[in-house]
């Protein structure tokens, strides 16, 4: 029974509705639908917990203020109170990371955020965003990021490949570390589940192990729920540093 | 003259103000207290300096083949450019690092603002 299942098959992508635009294939999959849905009802709550907005807050509106404040203040401590008209952008994208993690907690859903196509399409994003936003907020002066004051001349083209290379490896660390804690994980819980199934169907004995695959599973859930938020902290944080670097090259 | 009456007598900004000065205070207080913890746990820090050193080996290894499928010149630039890799690995690490050690003497300082 156990073989049957592979631990990989919660990440297989299904087309729902073919499509295809000019020879590219833009089939609507059961990715783009947990992503659909993920939007949807993060709208949802974001307009059903303002709609009052009671001075005394309620669940929902306690809630969202929290979230808000969050990132307003890790919007302000990393990236600069100058920062602040891209706390819209650095919101969203923590909402939608901690959203997809946590969507794919429920047991037989889809976690977008397990694929290197969809981080690595978010971090492509900021990477460029920011890149052109250094260049239109400092023009040339965004290129002393690349090379810092107080080093020997000689070493100066040294440096400035390595920061480089440095600046190019940032959309990679982003996206992978996301998607590996995200795959790793999921794959984690269902091997763990496996080996409850398996250890399940040998008799008395085996039910009596099982009971410990079992409680580590229980336990790895909890640990999940803490990776599904420290993930979308760290790729927001991370986020506002580079936001930092590209309004003020010069640090 | 009680309290009440002397709080309506005065200008309502001054009570705005104190009020402001107290909220501040506690909010200090919370947040002091919030962030120790919301601290990354050691492991978590170790895991993600892990991938930051390599994205760097990996991205200077991507670079050099593309230069050398490019300009055709054999293994030299992607073995030149794995070592520059590794060395932005490296200052990835530093960065972070040194990123960690400002946000533990940030919290010392203002943990010692509150005694």
């Amino acid at each position: 029974m156990a073989q049957e299942h592979s631990p990989l098959e919660q990440f297989e992508i299904h087309p729902i509705i073919d499509l295809s635009f000019a020879g590219v294939d833009a089939s609507f999959t059961n990715s783009s639908l947990f992503m659909v849905l993920v939007v949807g009802l993060l709208t949802l709550f974001t307009i059903s917990a303002t709609r009052g907005s009671a001075l005394v807050p309620g669940r929902g509106q306690a809630m969202l203020e929290m979230a808000y404040e969050f990132i307003a203040a890790m919007v302000r401590d990393n990236a600069g109170r100058d920062a602040k008209p891209f706390f819209p952008f650095v919101f969203t994208l923590f909402m939608f990371v901690l959203g997809s993690n946590v969507m794919g907690m429920i047991p037989g859903s889809f976690t977008v955020t397990s694929h290197i196509a969809v981080t690595f399409a978010l971090a492509a994003l900021v990477f460029v965003g920011v890149t052109l936003l250094g260049f239109i907020k400092n023009g040339a002066k965004f290129l002393k990021l690349f090379a810092p004051s107080g080093v020997p001349l000689a070493l100066l083209p040294l440096i400035i490949l390595i920061e480089l290379v440095s600046y190019m490896s940032r959309p990679i660390s982003l996206s992978v570390r996301l998607f590996a804690n995200m795959l790793a994980g999921h794959i984690m819980l269902k091997v763990f589940a496996g080996f409850v199934i398996s250890l399940g169907s040998l008799g008395a004995i085996g039910v009596a192990a099982a009971v410990m695959p079992f409680a580590l599973n229980v336990v790895l859930t909890g640990l999940e729920f803490l990776v599904a938020f420290l993930q979308a902290y760290v790729f927001a944080i991370l986020t506002c540093v580079y936001l930092h670097d590209a309004l003020h090259p010069e640090h | 003259m009680s309290d009440q009456q002397q709080d309506r007598d005065t200008d309502p900004d001054d009570r705005l103000d104190a009020l402001g000065r107290r909220l501040h205070g506690l909010d200090r207080t919370a947040r002091a207290s919030q962030s120790a913890q919301r601290e990354p746990a050691p492991m978590g820090r170790a895991l993600q300096l892990g991938v930051d050193i390599a994205a760097g080996v990996g991205v200077g290894a991507f670079i050099g083949l593309m230069l050398d499928r490019l300009l055709a010149t054999g293994p030299w630039l992607m073995i030149v450019f794995l070592f520059v890799g590794f060395a932005a690995g490296v200052r990835n690490v530093i960065r972070r690092a040194s990123e960690f050690g400002v946000e533990d003497e940030a919290k010392n300082l203002d943990i010692g603002d509150e005694n």
